[in-house]
């Protein structure tokens, strides 16, 4: 057993903390929050310091990391603003993680070292008005038409939509619900496709979109895998599917990180201003309640993603680690509400900003009833 | 035992949901909110309705003391709009209910018929900065020349923005023993400068920051006349009575609301070839917080039954209040659950019972300061 991370993981913690302390102040998260812009110049910054080569191969120019290296990432990032590790999630895992996991070598050639750089964004788009957690049920259209296919429908919840170079597109393309599905990569450029923002509760700035395709024609070549791999587009999405969710679960993570660390401030100020040594047993127990919840979440993911890099397939761990995350998140933001009080639900606070921004980490990527269906059927339910 | 309203309050109920249901629609309701403006047009509609002197004696134009008719307007207008509730509540329950109860003669011949008619907006400054649950006062009402001078900040006060009357919590330096003294202050006063805060919920009744410098009241302005100096901590006591009451009704409209807005959705959407509803992990969730918003209602209904009677029902009121920001908060997390993606956009209602029901958290004390005041009835804090 061994629960210590490596050197060059502990170096990434360090880099991405001095990254958000020196970039990240409580101003500029609060302005992306308020603007909803993509924060553009974050994610320049992130690239000109090398984080977009975290999970590339050696052989494209990157660092060759782990889902443990990634997850310390989108941690840190967390922690400061939480719709950066989004955005940086249309790089790292929609982009890298994609091509490496599913991307044949034409195509990771093509992407890799330009991704590596910061020069493309990738979004990708599963999801439908009629398709959420019945994600199987797609309806887009996509029909070989001559030499390209044809693609007609929209996407609902498109998270960079409008910003992406690459929309990594699932279609119909036969009528098993699974095995007859075919993953784009589609040019955004691309006559017929356009996206439109939508407006959020909370994780401002990830630039989440309702997509149209009409008539968007694209290459069989860039079919994600090659042409060979028409209809595998299910199959490849489920090799992200555990990839996908400790991401999520690192976010959710970071977010109880800040939560608990403004509610152990703002009890310390009280106390301080109370004076004489008071305890407040009722607060100082939410907060150990509070802290030993995040050990647990915590554990549970890191351990799903040890799995992980054992080359395991944990699918009921990476479960449990999405949900339980999750909803420990939102129970934790909660309580950080309680205890912040009126202070916590002024728009300068943090905490109010993360409560806003942590619900849908139960519902993106798998909701959390969703995600009890698989740990279900993997109890042999 | 009988757990009909009474007729005077079946046709308050019917009166006020009618109005409710032709003037807060979501459209309307929406709009208002996106903006944070008080909504002025709508709360001079309402005073029409003449509500706001439901607590208010006869002899002063009001309705008599009908706490349980002033709790159903507070419960109808939350259910679509948490934010006109609160500014309903401000001249009934802050201004005619406390007024009523412990003004001075002439302090009730100067306030009581501009409430009841007019709605004077009537805002407690309490907390401080730093300090939501006012535990340490910090302003000062130096007694000088035959009166007093009032200097300090006071936070988190609401509507004080729109107030003709601020009842305000200082530190008389001059009286014995307790030194707490509330006064009846003009809002408009010379030396008052209030400042609206941006919050995440509640937008149009803004909680504001109020700063006093030099405000000159005389002593026939303590609240109850001059032989009440130093008697505020005392007095608080029955305020609090009247303020978490109508924060207990305003939670049940609420989380009536929220639940009603999921439940719609959940008869609605269809996944998996079924509408969502009719999965458990749905539809129980949706029967939970029925269960405890029918409870809720009930412990809310009783209390307000007994302070019409003239009980003593502090217990009552507090108990009613901290389960009813529970299930308002719960009905309104939930149902964004239930309402996934789509609950998260602004588009949708359910966002706005999730910023607006946390305010229950701190609305006027924390839940654990209601909570010692139960326990406090049991002889144990």
């Amino acid at each position: 057993m061994d629960y210590s991370f490596t050197k060059s993981q502990q170096e990434l913690r360090e880099k991405t903390a001095a990254f958000t302390a020196k970039e990240i102040p409580r101003e500029v998260a609060r302005e992306v929050d308020r603007s909803g812009k993509f924060p553009h110049d974050l994610m320049k910054k992130l690239g000109e310091q090398g984080f977009w080569k975290i999970n590339i191969p050696k052989k494209y120019g990157g660092d060759d990391g782990t889902i443990v290296d990634l997850m310390v990432f989108f941690e840190e990032i967390s922690k400061a603003l939480p719709v950066l590790s989004w955005t940086a999630g249309d790089v790292l895992l929609y982009g890298n993680n994609i091509l490496k996991v599913n991307g044949n070598e034409a195509q990771q050639e093509k992407y890799l070292p330009r991704l590596a750089k910061g020069e493309l964004t990738f979004c990708f788009a599963l999801t439908e008005p009629d398709a959420g957690s019945d994600a199987a049920n797609i309806q887009m259209s996509a029909e070989l038409d001559g030499d390209n296919y044809v693609l007609n429908g929209s996407k609902m919840f498109i998270s960079g939509a409008s910003v992406a170079d690459i929309a990594v597109t699932n279609t119909r393309t036969g009528p098993h619900r699974t095995k007859g599905v075919t993953s784009f990569l589609v040019d955004t450029k691309a006559e017929g496709y356009s996206a439109t923002p939508i407006s959020k509760l909370g994780y401002k700035g990830s630039d989440t979109c309702e997509v149209y395709y009409k008539d968007v024609k694209v290459a069989p070549e860039n079919i994600l895998g090659g042409p060979e791999c028409l209809n595998q587009g299910w199959h490849q999405m489920m090799r992200l599917l555990n990839g996908e969710r400790l991401v999520l679960s690192a976010c959710a993570i970071g977010i109880m990180g800040t939560v608990i660390n403004e509610c152990i401030a703002h009890v310390k100020n009280r106390k301080k201003r109370l004076g004489g040594g008071i305890r407040l047993q009722d607060t100082e127990h939410k907060i150990a309640e509070m802290a030993t919840q995040m050990e647990a979440a915590r554990q549970l993911a890191f351990y799903a993603a040890w799995m992980m890099t054992q080359g395991m397939e944990p699918v009921k761990e990476t479960s449990m680690s999405k949900y339980f995350c999750a909803d420990t998140g939102k129970k934790i933001a909660l309580m950080g509400m309680e205890i912040m009080g009126a202070e916590g639900y002024a728009m300068q606070s943090s905490v109010q900003q993360f409560f806003r921004d942590i619900p849908i980490l139960a519902i993106g990527g798998g909701t959390s009833q969703i995600q009890k269906n698989v740990i279900a059927k993997t109890l042999g339910l | 035992m009988d757990f009909e309203l009474n007729r005077e309050n079946a046709m308050v109920r019917s009166a006020i949901r009618d109005w409710v249901t032709k003037e807060c629609t979501r459209e309307v309701v929406g709009e208002l909110d996106e903006k944070g403006d008080f909504p002025a047009k709508l709360f001079k509609k309402l005073g029409k309705l003449g509500f706001s002197g439901m607590i208010v004696p006869e002899a002063y134009e009001g309705e008599g003391r009908n706490i349980l008719g002033a709790c159903l307007v507070v419960e109808e207008l939350a259910y679509a709009y948490p934010a006109l509730a609160s500014c309903y509540m401000s001249p009934t329950f802050f201004g005619g209910a406390i007024i009523s109860e412990l003004g001075s003669e002439q302090q009730k011949g100067q306030y009581l018929s501009d409430i009841a008619r007019k709605s004077t907006v009537t805002s407690l400054a309490f907390s401080e900065p730093d300090d939501a649950d006012a535990e340490i006062i910090l302003t000062t009402a130096e007694n000088k020349e035959g009166g007093y001078i009032i200097n300090g900040e006071k936070a988190y006060v609401s509507l004080a923005d729109q107030a003709g009357l601020l009842i305000v919590l200082a530190r008389t330096s001059d009286a014995d023993g307790d030194d707490l003294t509330l006064f009846c202050v003009d809002a408009k006063a010379a030396g008052i400068a209030v400042q609206p805060v941006e919050t995440m919920g509640y937008r149009g009744a803004n909680a504001c920051n109020i700063s006093f410098k030099d405000v000159r009241v005389t002593s026939a302005d303590i609240l109850g006349g001059e032989e009440k100096l130093g008697q505020g901590r005392q007095q608080l006591l029955s305020i609090n009575d009247m303020v978490h009451l109508a924060y207990a009704a305003s939670a049940i409209g609420m989380a009536q609301g929220a639940f009603d807005y999921a439940l719609q959705h959940a008869k609605q959407r269809e996944q998996f070839g079924q509408v969502i509803g009719r999965f458990p992990a749905i539809g129980h969730m949706l029967s939970d917080v029925a269960c405890k918003i029918e409870a809720a209602r009930l412990m809310v209904y009783k209390a307000a039954w007994m302070a019409d009677q003239e009980k003593s029902c502090s217990k009552e009121i507090y108990m009613a209040r901290c389960m009813g920001a529970e299930i308002a908060v719960k009905s309104a997390m939930d149902g964004l659950q239930v309402l996934g993606g789509y609950g998260y956009t602004m588009e949708y209602d359910i966002q706005r019972y999730v910023r607006d029901s946390v305010a229950l958290f701190s609305s006027g004390k924390s839940l654990d300061s209601l909570k010692e005041q139960i326990g406090a009835s049991y002889g144990i804090a």
